[in-house]
């Protein structure tokens, strides 16, 4: 009988983990990219993350959950709530989990230290800052929540996860998911709404697509137009009422 | 939760965007959690040295080798999981950002009403290869019915090729002008059928994965062609059109090309990913973002139309 890579993840074998590793470690850094708005905490996070899913590999439930009736898509091998249930908890307390795994985190291949002061590209830092920006304003209006909403929020809308799933990673009913999420919708329109009312204050950070950063990054020295840059002029959603003609080009 | 809930709560906070871990230090992680592992694992020593490090190809035979079986099919599978393999196949954050941008856009612009009796019109313009030696160069616009259940038409004209010769089997690829009736095709996707696909990215991502299972060289680049196969059409359907790009953002394997000209030479952004025979480039309007089509076969336009035959009004 063929084992399941559920089987094989609780019987310890390496090479299941470098299959979860693959399946999984890019959502579980856009997760906690969100959540911690830092990337190098978020890479940190994903290593603590697997590290202690190989610390608690025998805990893990030896059935898949049973099928997820609200979930919007196929939840492929079933173990995605299982690695966020873990991530929240690193999440939680990363100077816990980086205690326990101080020696492991000691042996990671050091990341660049000029990476974010000598990059490759000028406009290159102006595409990191805006993504940076974003991270971080999403961060700031996060932190208007409790932290039990926070991480509902994170997992159902950010990341995608049904209820039945957030409820299985944060171990609690879905019904509960389902609560907090509404407590959270509560508290985020009316904190909009305060925030309208109160004069003189600016409102929540623009969302995306956001201000052409003319001023970071004057147009000048860079000749090539790099993704990330100058393109963000022009693109107003309603800005272009024009549809599918608009490519016919008139030049021939 | 349904599609409409989550957008409706994203929309209470400013965008995070899509922190992407990239391929570099994704791969860094991976080698350096299979080491922590594996140094921990005695019971499998064989496999102490093998995957985590990142060799080339040789390593895969050598550890399939060595391994009990079960890991070695887990090996592979892995292998094959990675797919993207080589180091060029990275979604670097700056393709994922732009198809965002490129989405965001295409789901601003206006749905087109149309009718069951209404045509899809789209014009194109590319080359046919007969022979390493014979390749025409031609424009292209064919009229495919809405609901698929008439006949469409497709006008080629030829613009660099061999003249008309009696006996030619390629006589209707023959430089000038050739119409040719499209009957109904129960394997052609039909416009309302586009209609009905869902528009949540991951949703639609693994409607297409399931449907070019087995397709192409890797899963990712049977999804890449089958969207780039839809982008024409969907551009008349806002929503959809909107939902290819976000899929496609979340298939591994794509990168900017800040240069790129699409196959008139018209200049644009492009978006490069590898397919069956060599990289495709998407081509798009630096300004409006807008779909050009591919350095190999330019798309000039999209619309709808009442009759076959018909150019839309400019």
């Amino acid at each position: 009988m063929e084992l399941s890579l559920r089987d094989r993840i609780r019987a310890g074998d390496p090479e299941a983990f470098a299959e979860l590793f693959s399946a999984h470690a890019r959502a579980v850094y856009g997760h906690a990219a969100r959540l911690s708005a830092d990337r190098h905490t978020a890479e940190d996070v994903v290593s603590l993350t697997f590290l202690e899913a190989w610390r608690l590999r025998e805990k893990l439930r030896p059935e898949a959950a049973p099928l997820d009736e609200d979930a919007d898509v196929p939840e492929g091998d079933g173990l995605r709530p299982w690695l966020y249930g873990i991530a929240t908890n690193v999440l939680r307390n990363t100077r816990r989990a980086a205690r326990r795994h101080s020696a492991a985190l000691a042996r990671l291949p050091g990341r660049p230290v000029d990476r974010d002061t000598l990059p490759d590209f000028a406009d290159d830092v102006v595409g990191r800052m805006e993504r940076a920006e974003r991270l971080a304003a999403a961060h700031t209006a996060l932190g208007r929540l409790r932290r039990t909403e926070r991480e509902v929020f994170a997992l159902c809308v950010w990341s995608g996860l049904s209820y039945a799933a957030a409820g299985e990673a944060l171990g609690v009913p879905a019904s509960t998911v389902r609560s907090r999420l509404a407590r959270a919708r509560q508290r985020l329109r009316t904190l909009s709404e305060a925030e309208l009312a109160r004069p003189g204050r600016a409102g929540p950070p623009a969302a995306y697509p956001g201000e052409p950063r003319a001023a970071v990054l004057p147009d000048g020295p860079t000749t090539q137009e790099k993704p990330g840059l100058g393109q963000r002029t022009g693109q107003v959603p309603g800005g272009r009422p024009e549809t599918a003609r608009s490519t016919q080009e008139k030049h021939r | 939760m349904n599609p409409e809930e989550r957008e409706e709560l994203a929309e209470l906070l400013p965008s995070p965007g899509e922190p992407v871990l990239t391929n570099d230090r994704h791969d860094l992680l991976k080698d350096h959690l299979m080491r922590e592992l594996t140094e921990r694992a005695p019971q499998l020593p064989d496999i102490a040295t093998a995957p985590g490090r990142r060799a080339s190809a040789p390593r895969r035979r050598f550890v399939a080798i060595a391994v009990p079986l079960v890991t070695a099919t887990a090996v592979i599978a892995a292998v094959l999981a990675d797919g993207s393999g080589s180091k060029n196949a990275t979604t670097d954050a700056d393709a994922v950002d732009l198809l965002h941008r490129i989405a965001a856009v295409a789901a601003a612009k206006e749905s087109v009403p149309v009718r069951d009796d209404q045509y899809v019109y789209v014009r194109t313009q590319g080359t046919m290869k007969f022979s390493d030696k014979d390749i025409r160069v031609l424009r292209e616009a064919s009229w495919t019915a809405v609901d698929g259940k008439r006949a469409g038409l497709r006008r080629i004209t030829v613009l660099e090729g061999p003249p008309f010769r009696a006996g030619d089997p390629f006589s209707s690829y023959s430089k000038g002008t050739h119409d040719m009736t499209l009957n109904p095709d129960p394997n052609v996707t039909t416009f309302r059928e586009l209609q009905e696909l869902p528009t949540d990215p991951d949703a639609l991502l693994q409607r297409i994965y399931a449907d070019t299972k087995g397709e192409g060289p890797t899963r990712e680049s049977a999804a890449l062609e089958k969207i780039g196969g839809m982008l024409p059409d969907a551009m008349l359907l806002p929503e959809l059109d909107a939902a290819l790009y976000r899929a496609a953002a979340k298939i591994p394997g794509v990168s900017v090309v800040a240069d790129a000209k699409d196959y008139t030479g018209r200049t644009g952004i492009g978006l490069s990913f590898k397919e069956r025979d060599g990289r495709t480039v998407w081509v798009f309007n630096k300004k409006s973002l807008d779909f050009m089509g591919s350095a190999d076969e330019a798309l000039l336009d999209v619309d709808v139309v009442d009759e076959t035959g018909e150019a839309p009004a400019a």
